[in-house]
């Protein structure tokens, strides 16, 4: 039985509904955890908001979050775009990173606790193309053969279980309003469901237009032949009437905060007003094109000015003035933002003024519930670039949104593995309370750091011994190359807590620069190793 | 059997398998089964922009395999587009384009007469001039597939407006494609890899030996040669190999043509992985001989010519490839492409003659373009265009056609991306992309506004018909000739009650209006009747 279903037999509506909705007053009330009905209706619906702001195109992480403790080793990489050190933003309480001279929006927005930063997020086995990874990202499946991969959207299967039946039964009582709003021209994979988007593309909801819906009392007798007869028939009638919801909440909300005259903040701004418009809407993406460069991407004459610069400082103010609208709007306590791109780009920089595609990069949440800090390292930039021209991965990106599951949509296992396919550890980005959970990043980072994981001899050659360390449970140790791919699982099962050695033989692998990678509950660790010639 | 008999007859038979997914047995076999408007139109809407009356009349009168013949044919190319613009008013002043005068072509004309400040503004008119040109083309379209394959080329070899910045590497990069639609791919490849639009769309004009530029590389073997189906085996090398390759193209900004920098030029050998059969390209001083080792090497690989054969199938006959059509339609594509030495002609013929393409799960389920649901729609209602020549009194028409496309996300020469338009290639929704609840609001209210503005005659259309008089012969030649998913016929009994017997159940009153010429009646029962059946879901596909 699906947990809505069981809401609804076990539970009168009355009692419960005005309850749910507010999804904080569980944690406020302090249900305990062990209460299986009031943990169950803390998972129910809260009225908790995702606002995911796509960076389209592949953002250069290590321009926006510039590696201040391997600044010598970034600046040498890529010296013709390089941020210069002096003009890194300074983030309270973190000296091995800052951020883009562009983003002072977004570095007040930190220092006041209201933003996190994922360092290296990324995936095993980067595939390079914008398309192919923007698939993976949106679907969170990397499975290689088109026949068999995931073809629906990460919260597609997220409101698709929340929300089961959709969109026959759709809109109904308990659930008035748009799943998902994408602000978009077309929908994206993100929010695709088994059988159609769970969302709603709408560009912009002051456009009233003469659409009539065909179905008034139009039969509709015989079952369509193919799925686009029937998709058509869905889509021009759910057009219709979640149009006109769209458009009367749009109408019912205000904005108070000023938005800069820019795409992305005027997509923000119509998505705070939607909020406080009345919409329950759980999901809402938005996107910012522009991010793939490969050419000029910086001002020849000054490296922090250029079309870079004007990307970061869209991004930075937009979610400023997005968190302060909210706030003055006092829905700001049940939205959460959160950045992505298909991936990060080269260290080493063209001759184009420019970077070519590249693997993992950092990522951005924000909002009144985050957890203030920067998770993970830097990524490790070798001195001699022509050996290591990618950033491995140290967070999977599946982890960031196992994250979002559990500590902001309230989640629970086993729920959290079957919508994201496989396990991925949860990451302290988010309060727990929220979930009711606990956890703070500055305790993780500690945590990371006194993991233990070498690799002797350095270099290695036909043989070498690995010692790593874990706090129990599960435990894997994977060895990536230059590109950021993994090429071999050292080990990946559960462990007793304490300190491991493994050997490693005749592994086949070519001489060079490798990392390794521990990862443990929510903790990991990536060190760079090195294969020498046999 | 008549078409809707055929259609419901064997729909009824497969409908449970099409229900969970398509089954399709058919392969490559000519087809030889009936030869009706159903069957016509298919074969047009999806080789052409929409089918007037006139054009399915004639095909009708052809063998399958003639009527194939005869859209595979090519005509001269047309007279290039004109300046149709005239004073420019800026705040600086009032300025002219002095290179050209209104009327004359701008093609040959390197935008250097005029004052320096306007030269800008001329530009971005001239480009505007080139898409009214190419929808005039679109709207006044031979009987022949050359119009929707220049469209696929477009797609295939995606470039923006946005990125190239220039009238004349815009024209002189579509003019490739239309002197070559029917050509050689592996060739125009070649051709294209060095076309000036496209070295500055992908910057392949920045790629130096000192730190080269992947860009181009990428997208040629991902988007354009190979693809990253489940065969595809190149390399992340191959990719950066093939960069090295691509070296030193500059395009010279005075004259916008190609040229080579042979000091720009990486001289060294390129090595590529075995999914290229471990090659060599040795490092020389002529970077046309390298490219077409290179391209030659690409296509050498089998899966290009698979990749290839997909990617014309998703345009023309459906979007998702199954294992069955893989194996009876891609497959044996691909081998004639190859058997023929790159030439898409023969694989053109024996795809649209075959009775795959015919299998009626093909048919009815591509879902319109915005340039085939407007430029068809026009089309089936035989409205009357000015030439594609007429400047003065055609290009306001073509650009407002333009506007509107653009508007339901189909934009010419500014597609969203490299890879062209996500309908034909983004996995799951396909087709479905092109409505949506954004979209599907400015379809209505266009298909409204040309029946209100009297811009699509509903009257002829219905007075052409077999017999206007009868509302139930009228409701099914409407069907046939605008709908590919025929209307089921209790949709055809309340259409027809509804708008034509003003809700009275009683066919007289229809047959009487008619028959008495009685315009009041006929004309607003007619406009709304067609207003509501180009709103419903059947409308949208082809």
């Amino acid at each position: 039985m699906n947990r809505r279903k069981f809401l609804r037999n076990t539970v009168p509506a009355t009692v419960v509904l005005p309850g749910l909705i507010n999804g904080f007053s569980f944690s406020a009330l302090g249900a305990s955890p062990g209460d299986s009905m009031s943990s169950l209706l803390a998972s129910a619906s809260n009225d908790h908001i995702l606002v995911l702001i796509q960076l389209n195109g592949g953002n250069d992480g290590i321009n926006m979050v510039v590696p201040l403790d391997m600044y010598a080793n970034y600046y040498n990489a890529r010296t013709n775009v390089a941020i210069p050190q002096s003009k890194v933003l300074r983030l309270d309480g973190v000296d091995k990173s800052g951020l883009h001279p562009a983003m002072t929006d977004f570095q007040n927005l930190y220092n006041d606790g209201k933003a996190s930063l994922v360092q290296s997020v990324g995936y095993a086995n980067q595939d390079f193309s914008h398309f192919r990874s923007t698939d993976i990202w949106m679907t969170g499946d990397i499975t290689r053969s088109r026949f068999s991969r995931e073809k629906t959207g990460w919260l597609g299967r997220y409101l698709e279980n929340e929300y089961p039946g959709y969109p026959d039964a759709y809109p109904n009582s308990e659930t008035p309003h748009p799943l998902a709003i994408q602000i978009a021209d077309m929908p994206s994979v993100t929010v695709q469901g088994p059988i159609l988007s769970m969302g709603l593309s709408i560009k912009d909801p002051e456009d009233v237009y003469t659409f009539s819906n065909p179905f008034s009392d139009y039969p509709l007798t015989a079952t369509a032949a193919n799925k686009e007869l029937r998709y058509l028939r869905v889509i021009s009638e759910k057009t219709k009437t979640y149009s006109d919801i769209i458009r009367a909440a749009y109408n019912q909300g205000s904005n108070l905060g000023t938005y800069q005259d820019n795409d992305l903040a005027q997509q923000l701004r119509i998505v705070a007003r939607l909020i406080k418009g009345g919409l329950k809407t759980r999901v809402y993406t938005v996107s910012v094109s522009g991010f793939d460069t490969h050419k000029k991407q910086v001002n020849p004459s000054d490296t922090t000015t250029g079309r870079h610069a004007s990307l970061m400082s869209e991004l930075s103010s937009s979610m400023a003035s997005f968190q302060k609208d909210l706030e003055l709007l006092k829905e700001d306590h049940r939205v959460l933002g959160m950045t992505f791109s298909e991936f990060g780009r080269r260290i080493q920089s063209n001759a184009s003024l420019g970077t070519d595609h590249g693997a993992a990069a950092p990522l951005i949440m924000f909002g009144k519930h985050v957890n203030k800090g920067v998770l993970g390292k830097s990524p490790d930039i070798p001195a001699d670039i022509k050996k290591v021209n990618n950033i491995p991965f140290q967070y999977d990106f599946r982890s960031v949104y196992a994250t979002v599951l559990e500590r902001w949509f309230c989640v629970k296992e086993p729920l959290i593995d079957t919508l994201l396919l496989k396990h991925y550890q949860s990451l302290p980005l988010i309060k727990g309370g929220p979930c009711g959970l606990p956890d703070t990043i500055e305790e993780n980072n500690a945590e990371a750091e006194k993991m233990i994981l070498k690799m002797s001899p350095v270099p290695y050659g036909i043989s070498a011994t690995i010692q790593f360390s874990t706090a129990g449970g599960f435990t894997s140790v994977q060895q990536i190359n230059a590109l950021g791919q993994v090429v071999k699982v050292i080990t990946a099962q559960d462990y007793a807590a304490g300190t491991y050695n493994l050997d490693v033989y005749d592994d086949k692998l070519l001489a060079g620069v490798y990392f390794l990678r521990l990862q443990n509950k929510s903790l990991q660790k990536v060190i760079t190793i090195l294969k020498g010639i046999q | 059997m008549n078409r809707r008999e055929f259609l419901t007859s064997s729909r009824t038979k497969t409908a449970a398998k099409a229900r969970s997914s398509r089954n399709l047995a058919t392969g490559l076999t000519p087809y030889a089964g009936a030869w009706t408007i159903n069957e016509v139109a298919h074969l047009l809407k999806r080789t052409m922009f929409g089918a007037r009356k006139s054009d399915i009349d004639f095909f009708l009168g052809l063998s399958v395999g003639n009527a194939v013949d005869e859209l595979l044919k090519t005509s001269a190319l047309p007279a290039p587009p004109v300046r149709d613009y005239g004073l420019i008013t800026l705040e600086e002043g009032t300025f002219d384009d002095l290179g050209v005068a209104i009327g004359q072509t701008w093609i040959n004309d390197l935008n250097v007469s005029s004052d320096e400040i306007a030269r800008g503004n001329i530009d971005a008119l001239r480009i505007q001039s080139l898409r009214k040109w190419w929808v005039g083309l679109m709207l006044n379209q031979k009987r022949s597939i050359e119009e929707k394959l220049l469209l696929f080329w477009h797609h295939h070899f995606s470039v923006q407006r946005e990125e190239v910045e220039s009238s004349r590497m815009l024209y002189y990069h579509h003019d490739l494609l239309r002197r070559n639609l029917m050509g050689n791919v592996r060739e125009l490849t070649k051709l294209v890899t060095v076309d000036p639009a496209m070295l500055k769309h992908l910057n392949g004009h920045l790629n130096a030996a000192k730190a080269p530029d992947e860009n181009y590389a990428r997208e040629l073997q991902e988007l354009m040669t190979i693809g990253k189906g489940d065969d595809s085996g190149y390399t992340e090398d191959d990719v950066m190999e093939a960069a090295r390759v691509l070296t030193g193209w500059r395009i010279d900004t005075d004259t916008f043509m190609a040229y080579f920098d042979v000091d720009a030029h990486d001289k060294d050998s390129k090595r590529f992985s075995a999914f290229y059969n471990n090659t060599t390209i040795s490092g020389s001083t002529d970077g046309m001989q390298e490219i077409t080792q290179l391209v030659d090497m690409i296509f050498s690989a089998r899966e290009a010519s698979r990749f290839f054969c997909r990617k014309l199938y998703k345009w023309f006959v459906y979007s998702n490839i199954d294992e069955n059509t893989e194996a009876n339609v891609i497959s044996p594509l691909a081998d004639i492409l190859r058997a023929n030495n790159f030439e898409i002609k023969p694989v053109l013929e024996a795809l649209f003659k075959s009775e795959h393409f015919f299998d009626v799960q093909n048919q009815a389920c591509n879902i319109k373009s915005p340039y085939d649901m407007i430029v068809g729609l026009m089309r089936d209602f035989n409205v009357s265009i000015p030439d594609y020549t007429a400047y003065a009194t055609g290009y306001p028409i073509f650009f407002s056609v333009y506007i509107d496309a653009a508007e339901m996300q189909q934009n010419l020469l500014q597609p969203p991306d490299v890879s062209g338009w996500p309908a034909y290639h983004q996995d799951p929704m396909h087709y479905e992309l092109w409505v949506n609840s954004n979209s599907l609001p400015k379809r209505a209210d266009f298909t409204d506004k040309l029946i209100t503005d009297n811009i699509i005659d509903v009257r002829s259309f219905a007075a052409a018909t077999s017999m206007p008089w009868n509302p139930d012969r009228l409701i099914e030649d409407i069907d046939a000739l605008l709908f590919r998913y025929p209307l089921s016929a209790t949709s055809r009994a309340y259409v027809k009650n509804r708008f034509l017997l003003n809700n009275t159940g009683d066919n007289n009153i229809w047959t009487n209006a008619w028959n008495t010429n009685n315009n009041a009646l006929i004309n607003p029962a007619l406009r709304e009747l067609f207003k509501f059946l180009l709103n419903l879901p059947e409308f949208h596909l082809s």
